[in-house]
Parts: C-alpha cells; structure tokens; sequence
C-alpha cells in the first residue's frame, strides 16, 4: 500500500474508533437489598431556584427515604443533558418541554416524568422607565435573547418587533443596566431581582401571557430506565414531588445548600425565588391533579407551536411519546387543605 | 581625470570587533587615482573588512583612513565618489534589471530623462541592452553580475570597490568577465580596488596587488605588475606573469607560516 | 487542457477521494452501529439538511464572509502598520510585541464577550473579534519580512546613501511581500473562525444572520443534521477565503518576482508566463 493510502485508512479507522468509544453505552446500577440505590440527576443549568424542589428531597432525606442515593450534577451553557441521559450516562435530567420535543423529534429514546413548573418562568425584562406595558409595544430597541432558545424564534414569530434588533444574550444583567433602550431575556425569580438589587428598574413581561408556555424544570429519563426499571423511576418521581411540595413550604434549608453548590447565588435571591416560583408551580391543573401534572392538551399545543414557527418539523414530532403521566402519584397539590 | 594626490590613504588603521577580535591590524597605504589594485590574501585575513571600511560601511577602531581627502561616509555623498560591487550581484528580485540599475540614480533622485540615458549606458556597457525588462530570477548568474557591474558604473564613479565579484561564476564566464571590466577600466580610468583570492585573476587585472597576512590582516607585500597594457589573454602564458604569480603565491606562504 | 488535467490529478484528486473515503466510513458507521440522530447525524441526514435550508446557508454564508473578510482586511492594514513601526523602533517593538503575543494565546471565547461589551452587537462587534484573531500572523510576519533584509542589500542602499524612508520604501517593504502573504495565507482562515465566534456573541440583529447564528440556534433545538450542514458551510467558505488569498499572493509574488524557481521546469514556465504577460 502506498504512503497516502495507509495514511487515508488510518485516518478513516481513527474516526470509526473515536465514533465508535463516544456511543459506548454506560452501565446501569442495579438495585441491591438494603443499600441505597445510586442515582445521578443532571441539571440543565447552574443550581437554582427553578431546580429548588430537587435539592429540597435531597436536603430533606426523601430521596434517601425512598431508597435512592441521589447525586445531583450541576448544569451550565450548553450542557447536553438530553444527549447524556439518552446515552444513560445519567440517570435522570431536568430540561424543559420544548426541550423533549426537539429530544423525540431527533428520535432521542427520553421521555418526560413530572413538570413541576406549570407555567414558564421565562419572560422579557424591560425598562420601566420605557413604558413598555406589553409585547406588542416593543419597538425601536435592542432585545437580547438566544437564538438557541425556542421562545426567541417564537416571540420573532409572533410579534411584529418593529425596529427591533435582536442581539444574542451575554448571560447577564450589565448591558441592561447601562442601555436605556434594551430588553433582555430572563426567568421570572432571577434576572430582574438582580437588575433591581444593582439599581436598575426591571419590569417583567411574561412569554407566557402570549400563550407560549412548555412545561419547566421537567425530571425525565430514558425509555430504556423505564422498561427496566419501572419501580426506580416511580420512588425517583415521588420523592421528587415531596421535594417540591416541602421547598413551597420551607425553603430555607434548600436554598442554604444551592448557595453552597452554586455561591453565585446570593441567599436573598434564592428566597425571592423560593417565593416567586409559588405560583409557577400551582395553577388550577396542579392544585387539582396533582404537582408536576400534565396533559396532552398542553403538549401538543406546544408542539404545534413548535412547528409553526418553524423549530419542528411536522413529521417527526411525537408529542404523544415525550412524556407519560403514569408514575405521577395522585395527591393535592396543597397538602395543607384537606382532600377535596 | 589624472589628480596628484592619492585617492585613497590608509594611515595604522586597525579593525578590532567587539574589542577582541583584531580583523586588520596597523594598515597604511596610499591608492592614487585611475590605478587598478588588487587585495589578496587568505579567507578570514580581513579583505572584506578593509573594503567596507574605505567603503564608510565600517569606522576604524583606530587610525586613519581617507577617500579624497575627506572620511568615507561624507566622501560618499558626492554623487559620482564611489560605488560597490558585492560578492553576489544583490540584484532587487522584484525590480526588472533597467530599474535595478537604474537604482543608485533613483535613490540621488536624479531626473527621469538623465537616469533613463546613463541606464541606457550602463547596460550598453555590459552587454545587456536587450536583457533590460527582464527580471533577475531569468537570468544566469553571470548577467547578473554584469547587471551588478552596470549597476556600479551607472554613477561614473571615481572609485570602485569590488569584494570578491566573480568568485561564485564558473572559470569561463569568470574568464569573460575579467576581459569586460579590463576593457571598461581602460576606457574609463576609475580607480579600483577588487578583491579576490584568486592570485591568477588579480594579476591579470591589476597594476598592484597588495597581499595581506591571515588574521590580524597586515599588509605583507606591494607588488607591483608591470604587465603591458591593453591586456589580452595572452598575456597569462608570458613568462613574467608566472613570475609575479609566483612571487604572490610566496608572499601568502611565507605570512601563513 | 492537459494542465487543467494534470492539476486535477495531482491536486485535487488526493484531498477529494479522502474526503469520499471519509463519508463513505462516516455513513457506514452510522448505519452499521445505529448511532443515533441526536449525536452523530448519518451524511445522508445532513445532506438532507443542507437541502432543505440551502438559501438560508447560502445567505449566512455570505454575511459570515462579510464579517471574516472586513476583519481580515483590517488586519492586513493594522498588522502592516504595526509591523512597520516594529520594524523601525526596538523600544517600541519591545514594549508592544507582547500583547500581541497575548491576542494570539488567550482563548477567544473568553474575550470574545467583553468585545461585544465594548463594541456593541452587530457587525462592528463580529469584525473586531474577527480581526483579534487574524491580526497576531500578520504583525510577526510584517515585522519579520520588513526586518530580515539581505545584509548586503542593506549596505547597498546604504553606499548609495539612501534615507532611512528610502530604504523602508524601496528595500524592505517589497522585501516584506512574501512574508505578509505567508501571513495572509494564515490569517483568512482564521478570520472565519473569528467571524463565526463574534456572531455567536455578537449576532447581527436585524440585519441577518451569519453561519454562527445557524449553528447556535441548531445546537439549542438539536436538529444537529443542519448544525452539521452549517459547520461543513464554514468549512467550504474558509477554504474557499484561502484558496483566493493563495491564488492572489501567487499572483503577486509572480509579477514581483520574488519566488525563486525551484528547478528548471519553474523557471521555464516562469519565463513563459513572463513573455506572456510582457508588452
């Protein structure tokens, strides 16, 4: 074989080799008597309010109740936490529905457990000093949202943004502060608290109002895990639905150990979060059926959301399989008024 | 052209670099104008160092040393005083040979119609009139020093300064070489000074030859070539110029020993 | 024809039948090893892709070429000046060549974020990233060019008396040519890489949207099959930006006539193209 041969034939096994050790998949930890069950949960972000109930079973023992030894990993830009959990290099992650949605339609074998946000926290922060009171009054500014963010394309779908110019986000609140004429992206309990504790006068637009609203801060895990491991994913689910139950309680302790994970948190973030997320997380579905409940209404509203403003292609949506309610326990959402 | 006062005068000039190296060493002589000299002597004996010297390329570390009458560098500055030919022909690869030629006049900022006829004449001089639009990298190595040598005559200078100009060329085009610049010396007259470690060739151009001792260079023996003159080729199987060969070639013996 | 032939042989066969070669593997080892979409999209999907979205590549292409060569350009102009300035002062090259040197090493990802706080969004901010990249091969290759002179072409300018501005001029900056194309040659593709990382930061608004944009927003709603499409769209445009800087400093360095042929077939066709272009 000449030179540039057996240099092309190594360079073509280097690549099937490289392939080959990055789609090995892991092994899955199996349940033995008495001892904890090992269990890795991937968070799609830096520890937060929006993860509170998570770490609120884990600081108060419920996962450890139910049998499991949770290790929550923190997120950050760009994590693949679909991508890890589809591999089962982790166990469990929390993304959000739109999340699933791209997730199925790139038949990646997940599915969604339990939606403990029912409304999205997602929102635009302006100036109150512009006036600005809704969506269809942004104009001949700048708006700073992730293109890599569905409800960017779904607000440029929606909305006529004239004069507007939309700008990636820098991942802070520095360039509002100094800009008059500037909006950003932001989530309900975090951004504009601390817009407003540097001195700014953040005003909150919720994407949600304009009937834009997936499911946040979902638990999901792979299809494999549930037809395996049916059991691990309910104890996993419930403890789950403990958590958040006690974080709208008492968040105290909770958010003491976010700070620890995540110092950047401020402790008076994390309770203004704590509070704010109360009504995220109760409306009339939840308070009824149930914490973390769902429904195919919302997920295909989603969906087609999803595909009208071009993110999703129409044949390969399966709204239908990227979620299952069946291991959702039945119980009232505020455990402080009595059975109805 | 004739002038009764030496062009070049040398007087205990040493050349020391870096404080330790002694290259040339108590130097003194006197060029007069329209002579022909030669400068031999061993690779390292500082012949390249004496001509930068005269050249105002180099400052003596001590002694004097003159070219009519004033230091290099500012004797320099008069237009025509002197030009250098170098060891390879240091030809500008991104100019044609008309305006690498036509260099020296450029950078005196001489008028357009003035420098395009003295480059027509120059190149006329060598031969090479019909080479002018051509670039270096197309030419052999021989034209291109005649392109150097045109290049060197384009100001009519009084003194020339050749440092080894042939040594790369093979003994033929060496040979052709030599007959030019003898017969451009004798129609011009400038005063010369070439060196070479080739004995041959320095006998067969010059009129002097001054030989130089190895490291620290001193000057070991003038001799003088009463060969006649115009020179032809011939003149290398006279008997006499064996004699000045051998008398050269003794002088290098007796100064490396 | 028989040089169009010979060319297509020699040159372009070997990087193209490796290019085959690995698509063919890359399919069979999606097909064979059933990886999924999500990670690794098969050749077919991506193709597929490409597509769908070719008037949406095609229109980010060109708005990332803008960006790329507006920054390259600037580079060429900042790089040659501080290399002339280098070149003439040691203090002043001492002084500055080390953060020129730091613009080379810190990762660009890390300052790519405080551009954009200082130069705004839009295309101001993806030219300035674009132009940190490229600029640290020009300013080493314009020093250096401008610098390393043939010490007996220096003596010469020197014997002729020549002024300092003279020999900047006439001696080292014609000197420095090869050099600056050397440096070209290095920075185009770089400049891409710039363009595409200040577009992710910086973004266009309004007025578009470039490859970066493409790969960003594909990244977030995992269609990785046109991310794929976007990255190989990069890849084609950054060799394209090369091959044009190569062929133009080739073609500079052949009417200077600086290149020294290598062996006699070069200075025959050197000759020849010479003739040719003669009046």
């Amino acid at each position: 074989m000449s030179m540039s041969v057996r240099c092309f034939a190594g360079m073509a096994a280097l690549l099937l080799l490289s392939t080959a050790i990055g789609c090995a998949p892991n092994d899955k930890p199996a349940a033995t008597d008495g001892a904890l069950v090992p269990v890795t949960l991937q968070l799609n972000w830096y520890p937060e309010a929006e993860h509170g109930g998570y770490y609120a079973a884990q600081v108060h023992g419920y996962y450890r109740d139910a049998g499991l030894d949770v290790t929550i990993l923190s997120g950050g830009p760009d994590t693949p936490v679909v991508q890890q959990v589809a591999r089962q290099s982790a166990m469990f992650g929390v993304v959000n529905a739109d999340n699933m949605l791209f997730a199925r339609a790139q038949q990646a074998p997940v599915v969604a457990l339990f939606a403990p946000l029912q409304t999205s926290p997602r929102c635009l922060i302006v100036h109150e000093s512009s006036g600005i009171t809704s969506f269809d009054q942004l104009k001949d500014m700048t708006i700073a949202m992730s293109p890599s963010s569905a409800f960017t394309h779904f607000l440029q779908h929606e909305l006529p943004l004239e004069g507007v110019r939309v700008v990636p986000y820098s991942g802070n609140v520095a360039q509002f502060l100094v800009n008059r004429d500037y909006a950003q992206q932001g989530y309900v309990f975090s951004e504009p608290f601390v817009a407003r504790k540097a001195g700014g006068d953040p005003r909150v637009l919720l994407v949600s109002d304009l009937g834009f609203n997936p499911y946040t801060s979902l638990l999901f895990t792979s299809d494999a895990l549930v037809a395996e491991q049916p059991q691990l994913v309910e104890k996993m689910v419930a403890a789950s639905v403990r958590g958040w139950q006690k974080y709208l309680e008492s968040s105290t302790e909770t958010n003491r150990r976010i700070h620890d994970v995540n110092p950047e948190m401020d402790l008076d973030i994390l309770a203004f979060g704590a509070e704010a997320i109360r009504p995220l997380v109760l409306n009339d579905d939840s308070r009824r059926l149930g914490i973390g409940t769902m429904s195919a209404e919302r997920w295909q509203t989603l969906a087609e959301q999803l595909i009208e403003i071009g993110q999703l292609k129409v044949a390969e949506a399966q709204a239908d399989r990227a979620w299952t309610s069946k291991f959702l326990p039945q119980q009232p959402a505020d455990h402080r008024a009595t059975t109805d | 052209m004739l002038q009764t006062q030496a062009l070049v005068r040398a007087n205990g000039l040493n050349v020391t670099y870096q404080g330790e190296v002694r290259a040339l060493e108590d130097l003194a002589f006197e060029i007069p104008p329209g002579q022909f000299v030669s400068i031999v002597g061993p690779s390292g004996c500082g012949k390249s160092t004496l001509l930068r010297v005269v050249a105002g390329l180099l400052a003596p570390s001590s002694g004097g040393i003159d070219v009519a009458g004033k230091a290099p560098s500012i004797a320099r500055r008069s237009a025509n005083r002197l030009s250098f030919v170098f060891q390879d022909a240091t030809l500008l690869p991104w100019r044609n040979l008309r305006d690498n030629v036509g260099l020296p006049l450029e950078l005196q900022q001489t008028g357009q119609a003035e420098r395009a006829a003295r480059i027509h004449e120059a190149l006329a001089l060598v031969g090479l009139e019909d080479a002018a639009r051509r670039f270096p990298s197309q030419l052999s190595g021989g034209m291109r020093m005649r392109a150097s040598l045109a290049r060197a005559l384009v100001t009519r200078p009084q003194l020339l300064l050749l440092d080894e100009p042939f040594g790369a060329l093979d003994d033929l085009t060496r040979h052709v070489l030599n007959d030019e610049l003898l017969r451009l010396w004798q129609a011009h007259g400038w005063t010369s000074l070439f060196v070479t470690h080739n004995i041959a060739e320095a006998v067969y151009l010059s009129q002097r030859i001054l030989v130089l001792s190895p490291q620290p260079g001193r000057i070991v023996a003038d001799v003088s070539v009463n060969l006649p003159s115009p020179r032809t080729a011939d003149v290398r199987a006279t008997a006499e110029f064996a004699r000045i060969t051998g008398e050269v070639a003794a002088s290098l013996r007796r100064a490396a020993a | 024809m028989k040089r169009v032939t010979a060319w297509l042989g020699e040159v372009a066969a070997p990087p193209l039948v490796f290019f085959a070669l690995v698509v063919v593997a890359w399919q069979a080892a999606t097909s064979l090893w059933e990886i999924p979409a999500y990670l690794v999209p098969s050749p077919e999907r991506v193709l597929a892709a490409a597509g769908e979205h070719v008037a949406d590549l095609a229109r980010a292409s060109l708005m990332t070429a803008g960006g790329a060569l507006c920054g390259f350009l600037l580079s060429l102009i900042v790089g040659t000046a501080a290399g002339l300035v280098f070149s003439q002062s040691r203090i002043i090259e001492r002084s500055f060549y080390p953060y020129a040197i730091f613009l080379q090493t810190v990762p660009i990802v890390a300052i790519a974020p405080l551009v954009v706080m200082w130069c705004g969004n839009g295309f101001g901010g993806v030219v300035t990233v674009a132009f940190i990249l490229s600029l640290f091969p020009i300013v080493t290759n314009a020093t250096a060019g401008l610098k390393r002179v043939d010490a007996s072409l220096v003596e010469l300018f020197e014997i002729c008396n020549a002024s300092r501005w003279q020999t900047l001029v006439k001696l080292r900056l014609p000197n420095s040519v090869p050099y600056l194309v050397a440096g070209a040659r290095i920075s185009c593709g770089l400049s891409v890489i710039g363009a595409i990382v200040g577009e992710i930061f910086a973004g266009y608004g309004a007025q578009g949207f470039g490859l970066g944009y493409l790969i960003n927003m594909n990244t977030g709603n995992l269609d990785t099959a046109y991310a794929f499409a976007a990255v190989i769209a990069a890849t084609l445009l950054s060799i394209a930006i090369f091959v044009a800087v190569t062929s133009l400093g080739a073609t500079v360095l052949a009417r200077w006539h600086i290149a020294a042929p290598r062996n006699d077939t070069t200075r025959e066709a050197l000759a020849t193209s010479t003739r040719r272009n003669a009046r």
